[in-house]
């Protein structure tokens, strides 16, 4: 097993290779410029020569400079020294990497000074983190008590009901579910008017004692969670009925009933360990998948998280904050589904990678 | 002296013992459940319906008349100024209504329907599709006309208007009727609305444009957005899935690997990189997104594929029909593709209703200018008092993605042996 | 029919069993009856579908209740009618006094986990080991059904032993209480020939070993040849002959039963293997009168079509459900055969 992983965690290595490499040549290759376009974004129209110089001083900074490596005119650069550049470009990028500086995010510039990308997401990770966090565990909380309800009461009434539900539910937009809840139940909106419409805390945060901040910030963080939990708990919940429908139909099920078991050890014992085996697979994939679709949640609701970081980076062509985050996600995913392998395999006896 | 009321009672039973008919194919016992299924039959009805009612939205609402008669003179404006792509579309509606007859006719007299006379028959209504643009887009342009009909309306004899007549894009002139909820509320609720006009029986937006003529537009763009964005998908997906399963080895290696890259960057991201980094004059926004979803979308299917041919290169009978001689482009169309294709179909649903999803995710960022549904969607939800903008355009996504899904779930049980119904 | 004496372990009487689906009532067993004597062996025979596993299943009340429903009659353990115990008794009953084994060992057992777990939790469900003692008689059972160095496969998966190996734990967890009945659905068809002969021989000296009754469901003759002492034959639902072995085989007396003793090969003729014509039909579209009468050579196209035949005893433990029985009698004795190839 420990070959396996490790020959795993090698295999990677070429893939995060890929994955980084073909974000940063699709992001460097592009036409269009994304310095200029921030310069002019940011100070309006500047004279040319100005422009022109700060411009490339910036390019220089980000590694976004293009260099002439052959060719008689030493101002041109033509489609094939672009692409080496860019290559160039990924080798400095990774050298930099190697040492732990992910240079420089462009969007900051001019105001602060420019940030790092990793301190970036660092300090919008524990937001997304934690509301990540408690979006899967209650997916799983609920999801699985009510995918086996529907499957051990299949046909009847709750099933039923429970799947016309469960299937609106995951067809129902983000955009349109936070819209829904901050309208009928946020503040200004009509109805309720009970949950805040935006942040993670309330005013005065900063002057609140642990017990008030911890309930504050749940507060906050009701709507924001339910809008991230409803689309996973649908999916899961249908996952797990199907997985233990087609458990209590199996032979062996049979025979546990045949030896005479009560009923309830049949179905939580014999039957709902071999179905919670997907089930578990398919919520550690979940995960990377909540963090980088959390954009939409963390607009609506006005929440600093590392979504909205990648997604506004993404518009804007910040190469380096793009890069870390891709980076991070690929790397996340790749691990996220080797867990998910090992887990599969710990929990079934029957896969052994040797 | 069986009751015959709750058996059959087969005193008809032939020598052969079951009654006689045609041996079914695989493709029409999965068809034949399907009909079984009233959720799934339903979504299909409303999934036809809606692509109905998008290709004929300039007969539903718009501001060229049918037909207009004037001066004893008389014409049919709307045909001429119907777009060389709504043509194709209608064409393409119509070809699809007359499938079976075209897979009648293609049979080559045996009892049965499988797969190959189907894809035959797909094949020709491809081509003279094919034919028919290839004719209007070299010869034709559509005339424009920006309110010529409508001010003119009284001098004419007849004029047969669509349903709703009134211009699709207001532009900037005044009109009467900015912002107003849909009519029947203010029948209903005379105190917060007052009544709107029947003429536009869902309200109207900020700058004065009808709400249903624009659900009617933008569900073409969802249907578009969906249909060819999967059917990228699909052919990426069971090209390379065959080529993978077919050769194995190394080939199998690398393709996975690609698959495995492709999975690991976050769509959404790729997406918003590519849009904002192929500028307007080379594609526009719009088939930006659907050929991105589409290049980005055909790891499951490859999958699919993959597995599938990975099964039955194992089997007998394709060892057989190897031996003798078939060639593999061959196989893999009788064969491969046919028993593949159910499980992809599933896919292929739920991959529109996805594609869907993510171009309402997209308008809500503001990166797409087609009118669509998501752009209704983001535009009310900035005004929540004009509240009928969503409450239209998210039910209607929410009404279409549930049909798909709906669908996806019947063909996932009509394939199922064990649900036999 | 036969009566029902103090030797008697169980006796079906009239058991029907339906399925009720959208497509229509299937009539999988239709007033079945038969004994099972205290220690001996009889075997339900038939082909696939005419109703043996359902007859077995509607036994031990395992008959999946959407869609199916034992709609009549009742079965006798003892005296006790098992149709009409409440939940937690015929709980008791099942693994405990009427054990059955299925047809695919390799699907039989639960993957995740362990043989001895699984033998263990029927022996810690009826009876009042502790945990330490129940592992010996594990062991101890393991051994006696023939399963080498059984301390150490204990703790192995299902999925590390073959098919014959699984069929052995599957009669190790159906035997370890002690049953006095056992219902063997189709046990060796799964199997590889030798693997079948060593099964068989395990189940008689098993039989003769604990005492008690078996009731052998199979397709396969040679296999009733071997194991079972009466025999009835089912179609569509209904038994249609009953008898002691040797006399069902020296002298059929239902058409179907003399087809089905033609369709095996055999050493000595060299023909082509005969075939009853026809198909089965559906238990959902059961033919009129004689449920057979389609298909065979003897139908006189009128009572046969429109009255279905008691099952009537004919002698000696034989019985018969055919107008024509006599008939068939003569034909055999004639020395000619009942179908013309």
């Amino acid at each position: 097993m420990r070959t396996y992983i490790l020959k795993r965690l090698l295999l990677m290595v070429p893939t995060l290779v890929g994955i980084t490499l073909l974000t940063y040549a699709i992001v460097r290759l592009a036409p269009g410029d994304p310095v200029g376009a921030m310069i002019r974004m940011q100070a309006g129209n500047v004279n040319p020569r100005v422009f022109e110089r700060e411009a490339d001083r910036i390019r220089q900074r980000l590694g976004l400079k293009d260099y002439n490596f052959w060719g008689a005119d030493p101002d041109r650069i033509d489609a094939a020294e672009k692409i080496v550049n860019a290559f160039y470009g990924y080798g400095r990028w990774v050298w930099h990497m190697a040492q732990g500086d992910f240079g420089e995010s462009m969007q900051q510039r001019t105001t602060e000074g420019s940030k790092d990308p990793l301190d970036l997401y660092v300090e919008r990770a524990h937001v997304s983190v934690i509301l990540n966090l408690i979006a899967e565990v209650l997916i799983f909380l609920i999801a699985v008590p009510v995918g086996l309800m529907a499957a051990r009461y299949s046909g009847r009434l709750f099933d039923r009901g429970s799947t016309i539900v469960l299937l609106g539910l995951w067809s129902l937009p983000q955009v349109l579910a936070g819209t829904l809840l901050l309208s009928l139940l946020a503040r200004g909106g009509i109805g309720l008017e009970g949950f805040p419409y935006a942040g993670l805390h309330g005013a005065g945060a900063e002057t609140m004692g642990w017990g008030e901040w911890f309930v504050d910030t749940l507060w906050h963080a009701t709507l924001p969670v339910l809008c991230l939990v409803y689309g996973g708990l649908a999916y899961l919940a249908k996952l797990g009925r199907a997985s233990l429908l087609e458990n209590l139909r199996a032979d062996y099920v049979r025979t546990a009933r045949a030896k005479g078991l009560p009923e309830r050890r049949v179905v939580y014992h014999h039957a709902l360990r071999n179905s919670l085996l997907p089930m578990i697979t398919t919520m550690v994939m979940m995960l990377p998948m909540l963090l980088g679709g959390s954009v939409v949640v963390e607009r609506i609701f006005t929440i600093p998280g590392m979504g909205n970081l990648f997604v506004g980076a993404a518009m804007q062509r910040d190469l380096a904050v793009i890069m870390f985050g891709t980076l991070v996600y690929g790397t996340l995913a790749l691990l996220s589904l080797l867990l998910a392998d090992i887990l599969y395999a710990w929990a079934d006896p029957r896969i052994r990678y040797d | 002296m069986t009751d015959g009321r709750t058996t059959r009672v087969a005193t008809s039973v032939t020598p052969g013992g079951e009654p006689a008919g045609p041996p079914r194919t695989y493709g029409s016992i999965v068809w034949g459940q399907l009909k079984k299924r009233p959720s799934a039959m339903v979504s299909l009805a409303f999934i036809v319906l809606l692509a109905l009612a998008a290709i004929l939205a300039p007969f539903i609402g718009g501001e060229v008349p049918i037909r207009w008669v004037e001066g004893g003179e008389a014409s049919w404006p709307i045909f001429r100024c119907l777009t060389n792509g709504e043509y194709v579309a209608m064409v393409a509606f119509l070809l699809g209504a007359l499938l079976p007859i075209t897979i009648r006719l293609v049979r080559p007299g045996a009892e049965q329907v499988g797969a190959s006379p189907m894809l035959r028959a797909l094949a020709i209504h491809a081509a003279v599709l094919a034919v028919v643009a290839g004719l209007l887009f070299g010869m034709r342009e559509p005339e424009r006309s920006y309110g010529f009909y409508l001010e003119r309306a009284d001098e004419a004899e007849t004029a047969w208007f669509p349903l709703i007549a009134y211009p699709r894009n207001p532009g900037f002139s005044e009109l009467p009727f900015k912002e107003q909820p849909p009519s029947w509320l203010g029948w209903l609720a005379p105190e917060s609305y007052p009544p709107g006009s029947w003429a536009h029986p869902l309200g109207t937006g900020r700058i004065g444009d009808d709400v249903l003529i624009r659900i009617l537009y933008g569900a073409r763009t969802a249907l578009n957005i969906g249909f060819v964005a999967v059917g990228i998908s699909l052919a990426i997906g069971v090209l390379l899935g065959a080529i993978s399963g077919n050769f194995g080895g190394w080939v199998d290696l690398v393709l996975m690997r690609v698959a495995e890259i492709v999975m690991s960057i976050p769509r959404l991201i790729l997406i918003i990189i590519m849009i904002t980094v192929i500028p307007e004059r080379w594609i526009p926004p719009i088939w930006t997104v659907v050929l991105v979803l589409g290049v980005t979308g055909w790891t499951g299917t490859y999958r699919l594929m993959r597995a599938e041919l990975f099964r039955i290169r194992g089997e007998d009978y394709m060892t057989a029909a190897r031996a003798l001689g078939v060639r593999t482009g061959r196989l893999l169309i009788r064969h491969a593709i046919p028993n593949g294709l159910a499980p992809i179909l599933v896919g292929a649903t739920f991959g529109i209703a996805g594609a869907v999803f993510l171009e309402v995710t997209l308008a809500f960022l503001g990166l797409v200018q087609t009118p669509s549904w998501g752009m209704m969607l983001n535009d009310g939800r900035q005004h929540l008092e004009y509240w009928w903008l969503w409450v239209t355009s998210g039910s209607a996504i929410f009404l279409t993605v549930f049909a798909y899904n709906l669908l996806g779930e019947g063909i996932r049980d009509a394939i199922d042996p064990r649900l036999r119904i | 029919m036969t009566e029902t004496t103090t030797d008697t372990l169980l006796a079906v009487n009239g058991l029907t069993t339906r399925f009720f689906t959208e497509e229509g009532v299937s009539r999988a067993v239709e007033e079945v009856s038969f004994q099972i004597p205290r220690g001996g062996t009889v075997a339900l025979v038939g082909e696939s579908g005419c109703g043996k596993t359902v007859t077995a299943l509607s036994i031990l009340r395992l008959v999946p209740d959407p869609p199916g429903r034992i709609v009549a009659g009742a079965v006798h353990l003892d005296g006790t009618d098992l149709l009409t115990l409440p939940g937690d008794a015929m709980r008791r009953v099942r693994g405990n006094r009427i054990s059955m084994i299925f047809q695919e060992p390799m699907t039989s057992l639960n993957p995740v986990f362990t043989v001895g777990d699984q033998v263990l939790e029927a022996l810690l469900l009826h009876t009042d080991v502790d945990r330490a003692e129940g592992r010996r008689r594990t062991v101890d059972m393991l051994r006696k059904v023939g399963i080498p160095d059984p301390e150490r496969r204990l703790d192995e998966y299902p999925h590390q032993m073959s098919g014959g190996m699984r069929q052995r734990v599957m009669i190790a967890i159906s035997l370890v209480c002690g049953p006095e009945l056992l219902i063997a659905d189709e046990p060796t068809t799964a199997l590889d020939v030798t693997i079948q002969a060593q099964i068989l021989d395990l189940l008689r000296d098993l039989q003769a070993d604990l005492g008690m009754s078996v009731l052998l469901i199979t397709h396969d003759l040679g296999v009733v040849a071997e194991m079972a002492r009466h025999v009835a034959v089912m179609y569509l639902g209904r038994i249609v002959e009953e008898a002691d072995i040797r006399d069902l085989f020296d002298r059929p007396l239902h058409p179907y039963t003399v087809g089905l003793f033609r369709s095996r090969p055999t050493l000595q003729h060299r023909e082509r293997l005969a075939s009853i014509p026809g198909l089965v039909p559906s238990p959902m579209a059961v033919p009129s009168g004689c449920s057979f009468h389609p298909r065979c050579p003897l139908s006189d196209g009128e009572r046969c079509v429109r009255e279905r035949p008691p099952l009537e005893t004919k002698h000696a433990a034989h019985s018969v459900a055919c107008w024509h029985a006599d008939r068939v009698a003569e034909v055999r004795d004639r020395g000619e055969g009942l179908y013309e190839t």
